[in-house]
């Protein structure tokens, strides 16, 4: 009983902190990738194509490099979040910036020379447009964040690096399953595995539901 | 009247789509002419003041567009519409795409449809009205941006290749609602290849060719050049 009471706390904040990553991460990622979309020079094609790059970036050496920052000894250290859910929300809102921005970036700058532009031409102001612009892409915004949403819960290096699998406190999917396997319990990480590949293929379930539904 | 000052604009750093364009539009139909490529749609986006130029100046009834504050740019921008080569509607019905442009000026939803109802019924698609956007044929939607633009009440109509999925009767109602707006005191720039049509409306004919203004005349004398064309 106690054990399924620990993973059922244990998936529950394996979903708030990867969801909340997602947000904060959408926050400056959408912002980003929406005025990246409206600019045709040189430096922002440039800056896509290094976005794009850095999405495949190692997750465990983001690990390491947060975890320097935020070390006791680290430029960051006197925040004293190191080990604790804030510190893996950070870490994993990082890890998926570049994949949010790329994504986004590809959604907005079609819809820009579209929508943006039609919404302007019939007497929008920005704010107006940009409204019109996000009803037209939402699907297609909400996709992105799920398939951002999917890399965080799924990640290990981050997770572990800052977090330090604290029990209780900063314990998540990847982190039990890579433990229970050193300690040889491998029912338990193979349940976990089972729990986490129902969220993430539930996940991708509901974005190709919605992929396919955009061309409405 | 619109005014471009030695306006120059690129793409991409390498080729210049407009090359130093000297203007002055106030005729009530002007037409632009000119081959694939010439530059006519990015001419009409710089006209609409939707992209800005490289260098030079665009003039909106005597004001510098690019240099006003934000306010005079939203009421400039306000007697300006562009209508895309290919119509872009916006999710929903026929009826609220047409009352985007009023609800956004603050008119209640209720007056917004009640006026855009009427405008479709004058010109002739009210049938469409509760259709979805990925419910009509491509003449269909086309009628529709139509209809958006000019139900905005902007003073200048700026439309890119208007008729190019139209038949030939609903190319005539088209006619018909030009000159109508042409009566009401609105200008109207059309880019088309289409020289029955150009014809057809009284208008100015600007040719452009590499992005440079080749050759000027009015629509009367399109009509030897249709003779050569069909008697050739
Ligand atoms: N978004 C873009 N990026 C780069 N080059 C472009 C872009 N849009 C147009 N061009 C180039 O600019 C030139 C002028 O294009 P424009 O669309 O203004 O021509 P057009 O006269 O409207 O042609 P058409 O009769 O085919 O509509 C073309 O050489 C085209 O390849
Ligand atoms: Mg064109």
């Amino acid at each position: 009983m106690a054990l399924i009471a620990e993973i059922i706390e244990i998936s529950i904040r394996s979903l708030i902190i990867s969801s909340t990553a997602t947000l904060l991460s959408a926050s400056w990622s959408i912002p980003i990738s929406f005025h990246l979309s409206k600019s045709k020079n040189r430096l922002t094609v440039a800056l896509v194509g290094v976005l794009n790059a850095l999405i495949g970036f190692p997750t465990v050496l983001i690990g390491l490099l947060l975890y320097m920052l935020f070390s006791s000894s680290g430029p960051l250290g006197y925040l004293d979040i190191l080990y604790t859910p804030i510190a893996i929300i950070i870490g994993e809102a990082i890890l998926i910036t570049p994949l949010i921005i790329s994504l986004s970036y590809d959604v907005f700058h079609r819809a820009y020379s579209e929508y943006w532009e039609t919404s302007i031409t019939l007497g929008a102001t920005s704010s107006q447009a940009f409204i019109k612009l996000i009803e037209e892409t939402y699907g297609e915004v909400v996709v992105v964040f799920l398939i951002g949403f999917s890399r965080a819960i799924g990640e290990l290096g981050v997770a572990l690096m800052v977090g330090g699998n604290i029990r209780g406190f900063t314990r998540v999917f990847t982190t039990t399953i890579a433990l229970e396997v050193a300690k040889g319990n491998f029912e338990v990480a193979l349940f976990l595995g089972l729990i986490l590949l129902i969220i993430v293929s539930t996940t991708s379930a509901v974005i190709r539901l919605l992929g396919g539904k955009r061309i409405d | 009247m619109i005014e471009l000052r030695d306006v120059w604009f690129s793409y991409t750093k390498d080729k210049n789509v407009l090359k130093g364009i000297n203007l002055k539009i106030n005729n009530n139909v002007t037409i632009i002419m000119g081959p694939n490529g010439a530059g006519k749609t990015t001419l009409l986006k710089i006209i609409s003041c939707l992209y800005k130029p490289d260098k030079g100046e665009v003039l909106i009834d005597g004001l510098n567009f690019w240099k006003a504050n934000s306010k005079d740019k939203l009421s400039l921008r306000r007697k300006l519409v562009y209508v895309h080569e290919n119509p872009v509607l916006f999710k929903g019905t026929v009826v609220s795409n047409v009352m985007y442009p009023l609800l956004i000026r603050g008119y209640s939803r209720e007056n917004a449809k009640k006026e855009a109802l009427e405008l479709l019924n004058r010109m002739g698609i009210d049938h469409i009205a509760f259709r979805q956007r990925d419910e009509l044929s491509a003449g269909e939607a086309q009628l529709v941006a139509f209809a958006r633009a000019i139900i905005s009440g902007a003073k200048y109509i700026i439309l890119d290749e208007p008729i190019s999925s139209l038949d030939l009767e609903h190319r005539k109602r088209l006619e018909f609602n030009l000159k109508d707006l042409v009566r009401e005191g609105r200008k109207i720039i059309i880019a088309t290849h289409d020289r029955l049509f150009a014809f057809k409306l009284k208008a100015r004919v600007i040719e452009i060719d590499q992005g440079q203004l080749s050759r000027e005349f009015s629509s009367e004398e399109l009509i030897t050049e249709l003779d050569n064309i069909i008697f050739s």
